[in-house]
């Protein structure tokens, strides 16, 4: 028999001891969740407060700081896209960022019932990542009855054609522009051939009623991919 | 203590007795995760395991990148991928198969779990607090319904700590994609998700809370055939 | 091969013996096999440690759980066999443990580990002195 009693019992003891140790140690160490005293910077100071159009509500995000591109590329005459109605709402707006910086001279636009037939990419370009929503074909990021508020750079475009204006012909319209054409983008219902959108934050929601039940964002036969 | 004449050895009365109990708390547990009464968690890690589910009924969902570490096989090392994070509070799933090409002593295995009640529709497998850590995925139009949908107020380009899927007491819990704090990283938040005919690339997926795994079955095939591309995968 | 002088190979043979002897020695003194199977159990979770498909059943699964539980099965199966006085205690923990894997380690390095942990972990636990047999009725 090897060693003595004693020798034994310490050498069980250690076992014991070491693998309470090791226990205690490792549990509930992974999951963890970050309860920083506010998520958004110092008592939640890094909110951003953001007025849905028609006065649908504040929301108070937390924002990321990363463009999210909505890229609908014109290929001739080719019609992409629908929206009832494309609304400026603030033009000049500052929003805050997670780390408490700031981006100012964006634009709050909002499209009511966007529908895209085909070729939309949302590309969100993240440092070291982009996230890709690719839509085979057509997808909705709002649909009937429902709002798209975007707030995106004024450098972001839409090319729009109208059957009663611009001869039914593509035209493109920055955001810069928007103020000066709301009277034109207000009232008429559009047909989209292009937009290239900078956003930095978009809401979609249903300005009346019950706020579910019409699912809003419809992608079918879409791939989502991390690159 | 080793007097000459006594003899040492293993006492197989004793010894039975114990393995027969050890084993019967096991059958107890196997039954207990069959008839859903003890939660499971399924988590898939290290490498990419293909998940397959005709769809996924979720409230509460919200999607994330995160930066998430992975071990790279024996030595603990570990590495970062960007990987997006989805979250749903809760959830109801129509059939599910994941399954992983495994090298095991040089041969290719395939490991699938499966589980589900073989009917379309009947959305049997049950969960709450479910991750999902997405390298792609993609739905698609079928009968029962078509691709990914959200639902509710949808907002894109919030701060990936900022999204909200699990609640305690009624309050939203903080973070629970466990995202770094700060900017650069992208998130989506949502009142509810369907999403249908999924197939995907994950690394790492946890179920965690009740859950309930009917027909759980778990098997190792040789070779590399995965879930299969039927309506309900297997 | 060359032939080995004849004292020599005569030697070789008496310390394969010599260890032989002192193998069934170590073997007859201690819970040997059944440490021998505990501590299989632990290594077979160790190495599988890092198996992509997990199942956690119960409380929350945590990644080191195969490190602690396969660490610890084969830790407790060296003590089994450096300890041999409280095997009774080791092996006990030895099949708890086999089963906590069960829960928390892939089913145990889907079951294997597990099986192992408790056939090994109850022979620890069943080893002793052997009664001869007619005693058998006045222990009982």
């Amino acid at each position: 028999m090897t060693g003595n009693r004693r020798r034994q019992r310490v050498l069980v003891l250690f076992a014991l001891v070491a693998l309470l140790v090791a226990s205690t140690i490792t549990t509930g160490g992974r999951d963890e969740p970050a309860h920083a005293a506010g998520a958004c910077g110092p008592n939640d100071a890094y909110r951003s407060t953001l007025q849905l159009y028609g006065g649908a509500g504040t929301l108070r995000p937390c924002l990321s700081k990363v463009n999210i591109n909505v890229g609908i590329p014109q290929s001739g005459q080719s019609h992409f896209f629908d929206i009832q109605k494309i609304r400026i709402i603030e033009d000049n707006v500052t929003l805050r960022y997670a780390d408490g910086s700031t981006e100012s001279n964006l634009k709050h636009i909002t499209f009511e019932s966007f529908n895209v037939r085909d070729n939309m990419t949302l590309t969100v370009d993240g440092p070291g990542y982009d996230v890709r929503m690719a839509p085979d074909a057509a997808a909705v990021i709002g649909g009937e009855g429902v709002n798209t508020d975007l707030w995106v750079t004024g450098d972001s475009f839409v090319t729009v054609s109208s059957i009663i204006l611009f001869f039914g012909l593509c035209t493109t319209a920055s955001v810069n522009l928007f103020s000066n054409l709301s009277w034109l983008l207000n009232g008429s219902s559009w047909t989209g051939c292009g937009m290239n959108l900078d956003v930095r934050f978009m809401a979609v929601y249903r300005p009346t009623g019950s706020t579910t039940g019409l699912f809003p964002i419809k992608l079918p036969n879409t791939t989502i991919s991390v690159l | 203590m080793a007097a000459s004449g006594v003899v040492y050895g293993t006492r197989w009365g004793r010894t039975n007795a114990l393995v027969l109990i050890a084993l019967l708390v096991i059958a107890g547990i196997v039954v207990a995760v069959k008839q859903q009464v003890i939660a499971a968690n399924l988590v898939f890690q290290s490498s990419t395991s293909q998940l397959a589910t005709s769809a996924i009924d979720g409230s509460d969902v919200g999607f994330g990148v995160v930066r998430m570490t992975r071990s790279t096989g024996s030595g603990g090392g570990t590495d970062v991928k960007n990987v997006l994070r989805g979250g749903f509070a809760n959830g109801k799933l129509d059939g599910l198969c994941v399954s992983q090409v495994q090298s095991i002593l040089g041969v290719n295995m395939t490991l699938k779990i499966t589980a589900g009640d073989g009917v379309l529709g009947t959305y049997e497998i049950q969960g709450s607090n479910a991750l999902f850590d997405i390298v792609s995925i993609r739905g698609t139009n079928g009968s029962n319904g078509s691709g990914i949908n959200m639902d509710g107020r949808a907002q894109f380009g919030l701060a990936a700590s900022d999204v909200t899927t699990t609640k305690t007491n009624g309050v939203f819990d903080i973070n629970p994609l466990e995202a770094d704090q700060g900017t650069g990283w992208f998130g989506i938040d949502a009142d509810k998700g369907n999403l249908y005919n999924i197939r995907g690339t994950i690394y790492d997926g946890v179920i965690g809370g009740p859950f309930s795994l009917p027909n759980l079955s778990i098997t190792v095939t040789p070779g590399t055939s995965g879930c299969d591309a039927s309506p309900l995968p297997k | 091969m060359t032939t080995l002088p004849l004292s020599q190979r005569a030697a070789d043979v008496a310390a394969l013996l010599a260890a032989l002897r002192w193998f069934r020695a170590f073997r007859r003194t201690r819970p040997f096999w059944g440490g021998l199977w505990l501590g299989l159990g632990g290594i077979w979770l160790l190495t599988f440690a890092n198996m992509s498909i997990g199942l956690a059943l119960g409380g929350g699964w945590n990644q080191s759980a195969a490190y602690v539980i396969g660490g610890g099965m084969l830790m407790f199966a060296l003590t089994a066999w450096f300890a041999p006085f409280y095997s009774a205690l080791v092996g006990f923990t030895g099949v708890l443990l086999a089963l906590a894997a069960f829960v928390s380690v892939n089913l145990g390095g889907f079951l294997i580990g597990s099986l192992l942990g408790i056939v090994g972990g109850a022979m620890v636990w069943g080893w002793g002195e052997k009664k001869p047999r007619k005693q058998k009725a006045e222990a009982a």
